[in-house]
């Protein structure tokens, strides 16, 4: 393990102290130190060897020591689940066959991830079903879902609206001929309700490409979209996934769109 | 000492064989496909009863393919072949849409294994020459694939007995193993 994980952990340790004492540790119910009236009420019973015990000893005995002992224990799992938790957002990337949702999905995983060899990005193929990818930016850990993009396969894109925190939708700048197509499939998307007020961000691919359309002439396309948007997150980001041209800025604000929106909350996940 | 150079050298220059599992129900053709992956042509078959294995070299990369039979009655032997396996072909019968349920219980049954938890699946739609074959969309739900949210998987319609799709669904598969290792 790298030493800069266990320092990227540490550097966290001011934070959870905050934490704990803004959130004292919940004890369960019989762990509780026990209060006067309980104590009466215990003190009809016999004690362990047929003794009856009176009730304040026994509260002393039993109750406090325990407490004390569950109570660090609290803080120290507490801390361990501060330390190794991971917030999981999931998002989904979408688009037309051909707009390089694969492509994009590769080069997000190469950059952020270290170690990672990817596949060669001109050996990437029609994606009939899903490809996924993990990575960590972060606190925040992304999980994208990427499906494949033709016609007949856009049916299945619904299933995963539910689950998903973000939607990434790649355009094909290059492609003026199948605007109003792109157009269409993202005005059924996002009008569905599985996916109201989820963040959207919009990638006008292929930017590397000289003869290609420009942001400001997606966005003209696309402006009726505008009034069914709702509230929610949206950027159109300009973005060349083979030369990895605004990538990265792409997924920064994806992240922070995700972390603050409240309504869908992340899974959490303890990474050990 | 040796056994260090060994492990160098073959992290160097060896290629580790890739394990491939063949599944699916009887008739579906696994075993047609197993050779038409092998050696390139059409063989007759009868149904399995065991396996059969052959070592496939595609693209510098070999594959030790096993093809299970597919029977009801042998089905509960697949477990046994599950650990170290890097992939699993599942080939559907496109056109069997009778028996389509049966083949999505024994999917789902097979990728709750914890020894397949990080193996690639990749559905053959097989059939495809025949007319009223499902299409890839109609495969996919009706396998019940959309549920599955952290395994990659992709559909190919391929024909054995044409040979079509078959190299597409092998150099996928090549590329996405290589990428993994």
């Amino acid at each position: 393990m790298p030493y800069f994980f266990w320092l990227e952990r540490l550097t966290r340790a001011p934070l959870f102290l905050h934490w704990v004492a803004t959130n004292p540790p919940e004890l369960p119910p019989q762990l509780q130190p026990s209060t006067g009236s309980a104590s009466v009420v215990k003190a009809d019973k016999l004690g362990p060897r047929g003794l009856v015990v009176p009730a304040g000893i026994r509260s002393f005995q039993k109750a406090s020591p325990c407490s004390k002992r569950s109570r660090m224990y609290t803080l120290l799992s507490g801390l361990y689940k501060y330390m190794f938790r991971r917030d999981e957002y999931c998002i989904l990337i979408l688009g037309l066959d051909n707009a390089g949702k694969t492509t994009f999905l590769e080069q997000t995983k190469t950059r952020f991830n270290r170690n990672y060899k990817g596949m060669s990005l001109s050996k990437i193929t029609t994606t009939v079903g899903l490809n996924i990818g993990t990575i960590d930016v972060g606190k925040a850990r992304l999980m994208f879902w990427d499906l494949g993009g033709q016609e007949e396969l856009q049916s299945l894109w619904d299933k995963y609206y539910a689950e998903s925190h973000g939607v990434i939708y790649v355009i094909d700048s290059t492609d003026e001929e199948r605007l109003s197509e792109t157009k269409r499939a993202f005005e059924k998307m996002i009008t569905s309700e599985a996916l109201e007020g989820v963040p959207i961000l919009v990638l006008a691919n292929k930017q590397d490409v000289e003869t290609c359309l420009s942001i400001p002439d997606i966005k003209t396309a696309f402006s009726d979209c505008i009034n069914k948007i709702g509230k929610r997150d949206c950027l159109t980001q300009a973005c060349s996934a083979l030369t990895g041209k605004g990538v990265n800025e792409g997924i920064e604000w994806m992240v922070k769109c995700v972390v603050r929106n409240i309504h869908r909350p992340p899974r959490q996940k303890d990474i050990t | 000492m040796g056994g260090f150079f060994s492990t160098i050298f073959s992290s160097l220059f060896g290629t580790r064989e890739m394990r491939i599992l063949i599944l699916g129900l009887d008739g579906a053709g696994k075993t047609t496909i197993l050779y038409r992956l092998q050696v390139g042509e059409v063989v007759t078959t009868i149904p399995t009863i065991g396996f059969n294995v052959e070592t496939v070299t595609y693209k510098n990369l070999k594959f030790q393919v096993w093809d299970l039979g597919g029977q009801t009655s042998i089905r509960p032997y697949w477990r046994c072949y599950y650990s170290n396996t890097d992939a699993v072909i599942y080939v559907v019968d496109s056109c069997d849409r009778d028996r389509i349920g049966v083949s999505k219980s024994e999917l789902v049954a097979m990728l709750e294994e914890e020894e397949l938890r990080k193996a690639i699946l990749v559905v053959f739609a097989n059939k495809q020459d025949m007319e009223q074959a499902m299409t890839p969309t109609e495969m996919a739900n009706s396998l019940g694939l959309p549920a599955l949210k952290d395994r990659k998987w992709q559909i190919f319609k391929t024909s054995a007995t044409k040979g079509t799709g078959l190299d597409e669904a092998m150099e996928w598969l090549v590329e996405t193993l290589k990428s993994r290792q």
